[in-house]
């Protein structure tokens, strides 16, 4: 028993250690540096954790417990200031760098007494390290459906995506750092006081690995991806043993074999394989048909103004993709802008919803300032909602999680609430989950709720990113080229579409290549060409002007013009 | 002090020509090989295997390990990066698979080789020391800095002014404007791995040269070196990873002589956070990391 | 009848799920200019990427100088003489302008001769041989496109949006200097949103609409024809 009682614990303590890794791989950032937070976590931890139980029986560990959690934490506070600025590549190595720079002052300093180590006596029993992994796990299970959960997810599959539907990528990368700093220092914790001796070599490179590969194989996409792999982990080694394969190569060996078999053929790790299992199926949500108003913030008086821009530019370098456009537009409006490839129009609208700052010109829209400081979420949250010319959908969540993700500006956190299974976090969820399932319906997707959204047809993420800017309930809706690809059924219906939210009171911008929907659906048409407004008016006046025929179909030779 | 320089060039050269090879397949393919490092072990174990078991002469053992990384390069990246090419998390992808990989390659060297040390026998070459303006310098020392600079202008001529170099700064900016010119984007790919292996693991035999033992573990102390000496010199930029390798050599041995050899791994990452904070571009690199 | 330098036979092409490109065929006669004309999404980069190699298609044959090239990758075509000049010029900004024009000097039997015939056809190009390709203006840039491509020595260059955001002068001079390539007996494939202009510059034209050929015809006819506006502005 005693030898199962190591093995026991060392699952979940490797678990522990995953998940301070599957939490930053769920929001997207290939952050490493948690043995540095681990080793800070458990060091000073030391300081706090008496030699005798507490009131004579408790575990003094539960002391150092709340004390390395919050060193991790801090930590990962201090070091992301700077470094999240850093992506990619350049996060991982700045991380890891702070990790060695962890060890090595650990090794000199006097009070770790250096390589030597500290001892410590045994204070974590097979039962602790487990319930701290179950109240992890816990934790993990609650958040994948909350607000919080999904604002992750919607950071790691797509920044842009994510910030023009209201979520602040910058705060949300912070979180999941921060929780990975606070899950490391309970590792390092729990680690200290199991294995009763410390020393700064512990928390190097290869714990790094451990519980990288731990997450990656388990899988960062399903809440128990770390224990799934953390048993993997854990038992193969043992199997390998009991098969009476002894020699101290064939471990690591078979942990890179796995590893790489994994991401190879199954990059959702082991815990995708559960979700290929046929499941029962979920109840539908009801088909609550709300208007896209009905709840949430209300909607401007037709013909108020909403958006006034005045010499608005942008430069890329010497080369100006906008130039000195004015506009106005107004509540109520169906704005069409048309114009030859290259004319500046994605420019316009992205400036418009904040992902670009303009380089000249000032205005607002929906009472933000252009140019400002934050990110699209700051216009999101006053209420434009935008789609993008090449769909940026959410590839690795169902359909129905994408269009949640837009009701973002619309609903509540529900996080903390979920964890106590407050009724009120549920009712708030069932009513982000309506108004999902509604838009769903309105764009004639519900009954591909549960696809990934990769498994869409062209048409049909079209559609979707619709739905989902739709569930943030915008004042000002933005549809970059929402024709593209879509067949002429498909195309009529979108037209029906705009018409039908128009009605309801919504404001539109219609940037298409597709001008005869333009010039059906739209109120007033802007034509741009080489950045600038080259006419604007009336659709049927548009139509007519012999600069727009020109625009799109070039000038003849000079010799015959 | 000139001797402290000195030492510290030598080692700076063999970081140098290790990080040139990391640099090389960051700059050219965008790709984090982690499993550099183990290449660079696998070729100090095989420069020992060869001199030790099969009495090839040193200077005979360092072509062969070069053309034992090329193998690996190749297998490298067949096996850990192309398969990924083309999907969407081929980046974190490709880091996985080459951490997965190296493991597998030491693996394989402690299945071999097993996990005690190991050293050139004492009659590889003569134990020659040379004084030099005051400086003794080794023949291991002298062999070090003559295979690492040769090494580093044949690489330094072949990416300016061959037609192959001319292929992979073409691929390095833009594969598909690459392609359309002919180039068989897919075979660069795997040049650049092979030749970036075969530099690495000429490291490895230099590294053994220098301390006298090859160990299991070695590759990992000069992965984390090697981070810093590609920050420092700028992302893919080669002339940047020479410089600050030799930099960096000279800073751990300034480190060690006034502070303490314990601390003589603070300096690279101190370095290291400033640039990646200051000047994420590197030294003399160019490449943006940052949001704008 | 001699068989055609192109020819394209039912190609389908498809982006995951998406149809780009169904069921188009076409014949370019040896020594002739074809233009394919059409609005945005139309289709006409899709062809030339699956005919040059760059993108796989799923069905359909394409036939260059009598053999099937269906599945060569790219760098096949181009050693077999078919090059690409594509959208946006892409020229290498960090690569000199002579390191530029010897990148495509792929076969060794392509003499060096070759490059400096580009010098004395662009002198702009001559002047700037040792600047980086990034410093050139984007006219020059799409000069040094299509001199790095007839460095090649092709038989066949496929040429996507030459004119595209270039000043009108600029635009005729790329004009000019197509004319000049075709009459040199070098068979051109273009495709143009500056639709008037490609179809006076063509033989034959071929009209793209949402990913098949809608009409094709002698240019000369299809210049008047309502038709083509109607595939860019549609019937309003």
């Amino acid at each position: 028993m005693a030898g199962y009682e190591s093995l026991i614990t060392t699952i979940a303590l490797v678990g522990i250690l995953a998940y301070s890794f599957h939490v930053v791989l769920m929001a997207g950032q290939l952050s490493l540096g948690q043995a540095g937070f681990a080793s800070l976590g458990a060091y000073l931890s030391t300081l706090a954790v008496l030699d005798t139980p507490l009131f004579g029986t408790v575990s003094p560990v539960w002391v150092g417990i709340p004390v390395g959690m919050l060193v991790g934490a801090s930590a990962a506070l201090l070091l992301g200031l700077p470094v999240l600025r850093l992506r990619g590549v350049f996060l991982a190595i700045a991380t890891i760098a702070f990790a060695e720079v962890v060890r090595i002052l650990m090794l000199n300093a006097e009070w770790t007494n250096g390589a030597q180590g500290l001892r410590l006596d045994k204070w974590v029993t097979p039962g602790l390290a487990w319930a701290m992994l179950v109240a992890l796990v816990y934790v993990f299970w609650r958040l994948g459906p909350s607000r919080a959960g999904r604002a992750f997810a919607a950071v790691r599959e797509d920044e842009v995506a994510a910030g023009a539907l209201g979520v602040d990528v910058v705060r949300t990368r912070m979180a999941s750092f921060i929780a990975s700093g606070a899950i490391a220092g309970l590792y390092g914790v729990l680690y200290a006081y199991f294995v009763r001796r410390i020393g700064p070599s512990d928390f190097g490179f290869t714990m790094m690995l451990d519980g990288l590969v731990t997450a990656v194989l388990g899988g960062f996409l399903l809440y128990f991806g770390p224990l799934l792999g953390s048993g993997f982990v854990v038992l193969v080694p043992e199997a390998q043993r009991a098969a009476g394969l002894e020699a101290g190569w064939i471990h690591p060996l078979l942990t890179g074999a796995l590893l790489l078999a994994v991401i190879l053929f199954l990059p959702g790790g082991l815990s995708s394989l559960l979700t290929r299992l046929p499941r029962p199926r979920r109840r539908a949500p009801i088909p609550v048909t709300l208007p896209v108003t009905a709840t949430g913030h209300g909607l401007p008086a037709r013909g108020s103004q909403l958006l006034a821009v005045d010499g608005l530019g942008k430069e890329y370098g010497g080369v100006h993709a906008a130039r000195d456009v004015h506009l106005e537009l107004h509540a109520g409006e169906i704005l069409g802008i048309i114009g030859p490839n290259g004319s500046g129009k994605t420019t316009l609208v992205n400036m418009l919803s904040g992902l670009v700052s303009p380089t000249s010109g000032r205005g607002w829209v929906l009472g933000e300032k252009l140019g400002g400081s934050g990110g699209m979420h700051r216009f999101a949250a006053a209420g434009v909602s935008r789609t993008f010319q090449h769909a940026k959908l959410f590839d690795r969540l169902s359909v129905l999680q994408n269009a949640l993700v837009g009701t973002h500006v619309v609903s509540e956190p529900t996080f903390l609430r979920r964890l106590l299974w407050l009724p009120s976090a549920r009712h708030d969820e069932r009513r982000a989950l309506a108004t999902a399932a509604a838009q769903l319906e309105r764009v004639g997707l519900a009954h591909r709720q549960d696809l990934s959204a990769s498994q869409l047809s062209y048409g049909d993420r079209r559609r979707l990113e619709i739905a989902r800017a739709l569930a943030a309930r915008p004042t000002l809706l933005i549809l970059d080229e929402p024709a593209a690809g879509m067949n002429p059924v498909e195309a009529a219906g979108l037209a029906d579409l705009v018409r039908e939210l128009a009605n309801e009171g919504v404001t539109i911008m219609l940037i298409e290549h597709n001008v005869p929907i333009v010039l059906d659906v739209c109120t007033r048409v802007l034509v741009l060409n080489f950045g600038e407004v080259i006419a604007g008016g009336e659709p049927a006046s548009v139509a007519a002007d012999p600069r727009v025929v020109e625009a799109y179909l070039g000038t003849a030779g000079t010799g015959d013009a | 002090m000139s001797q402290q320089l000195a030492n510290g060039l030598f080692s700076g050269a063999i970081y140098a020509l290790f990080a040139i090879g990391f640099t090389l397949v960051f700059g050219i393919l965008r790709h984090l090989n982690l499993a550099h490092a183990s290449i660079f072990t696998a070729g100090a174990y095989l420069g020992i295997d060869l001199v030790a078991r099969f009495g090839v002469p040193i200077w005979t053992a360092f072509p062969l390990v070069a053309l034992a990384g090329v193998a690996l390069g190749v297998v490298l990246e067949r096996v850990a990066f192309r398969p990924l090419a083309g999907r969407a998390d081929e980046h974190f992808a490709g880091l996985i698979s080459s951490v997965a990989f190296g493991g597998m390659l030491v693996a394989a060297l402690q299945a071999r080789y097993g996990t005690q040390q190991h050293s050139f026998p004492v009659d590889a070459f003569p134990n020659r020391i040379y004084d030099i303006a005051g400086i003794s310098i080794s023949l291991a020392q002298v062999i070090t800095l003559t295979v690492a600079l040769s090494a580093m202008a044949a690489l330094a001529w072949l990416v300016a002014a061959s037609q192959a170099g001319r292929a992979m700064r073409a691929v390095a900016e833009n594969p598909n404007a690459a392609r359309i010119l002919g180039v068989h984007v897919e075979r660069v790919t795997a040049s650049t791995y092979a030749l970036s292996s075969a530099l690495g693991a000429t490291a490895g035999v230099l590294m053994v040269l220098n301390v006298g033992q090859a160990h299991l573990s070695m590759g990992l102390s000069i992965e984390l070196t090697g981070f810093a000496v590609i920050i420092l010199g700028g992302m893919g930029s080669l002339a940047g990873a020479m410089l600050a390798g030799v930099m960096l050599g000279l800073a751990e041995s300034l480190t060690v002589h006034y502070i303490g050899s314990s601390y003589k791994d603070v300096a690279a990452f101190v370095l290291l956070f400033a640039v990646l904070l200051l000047r994420p571009q590197g030294l003399f690199g160019t490449i943006r990391v940052r949001e704008a | 009848m001699p068989e055609a330098m192109l020819s394209v036979r039912g190609l389908h092409v498809s982006y995951g799920r998406v149809c780009a490109v169904r069921d188009v065929s076409f014949d370019v006669p040896e020594g002739s200019l074809v233009a394919l004309v059409g609005a945005n999404g139309a289709g006409k980069t899709t062809v030339l990427s699956a005919v040059s190699g760059l993108v796989r298609a799923r069905s359909g044959t394409v036939r260059f100088a009598g053999r099937d090239v269906t599945r060569k990758p790219a760098h096949k075509l181009v050693a077999a003489g078919m090059v690409l000049v594509s959208e946006g010029r892409q020229i290498l900004s960090t690569l000199t302008v002579a390191e530029n024009l010897r990148l495509s000097r792929q076969r060794r039997k392509a003499p060096a001769a070759t490059v400096t015939e580009m010098y004395e056809r662009f002198p702009a190009l001559a002047d700037r041989r040792n600047l980086p390709g990034g410093s050139l203006s984007g006219g020059e840039q799409q000069m040094l496109a299509i001199a790095r491509a007839l460095v090649a020595r092709p038989r066949l260059v496929l040429m996507d949006e030459p004119a595209m955001g270039l000043a009108p002068q600029m635009v005729d001079e790329v004009f000019r200097v197509i004319e000049a390539v075709r009459a040199d007996g070098v068979t051109v494939v273009l495709v143009e949103q500056n639709a008037r202009r490609a179809l006076q510059a063509a033989d034959t034209g071929h009209v793209l609409d949402r990913g098949t050929i809608a009409h094709s015809a002698p240019a000369a006819q299809l210049l008047d024809d309502p038709r083509v506006v109607q595939a860019y502005l549609g019937t309003p």
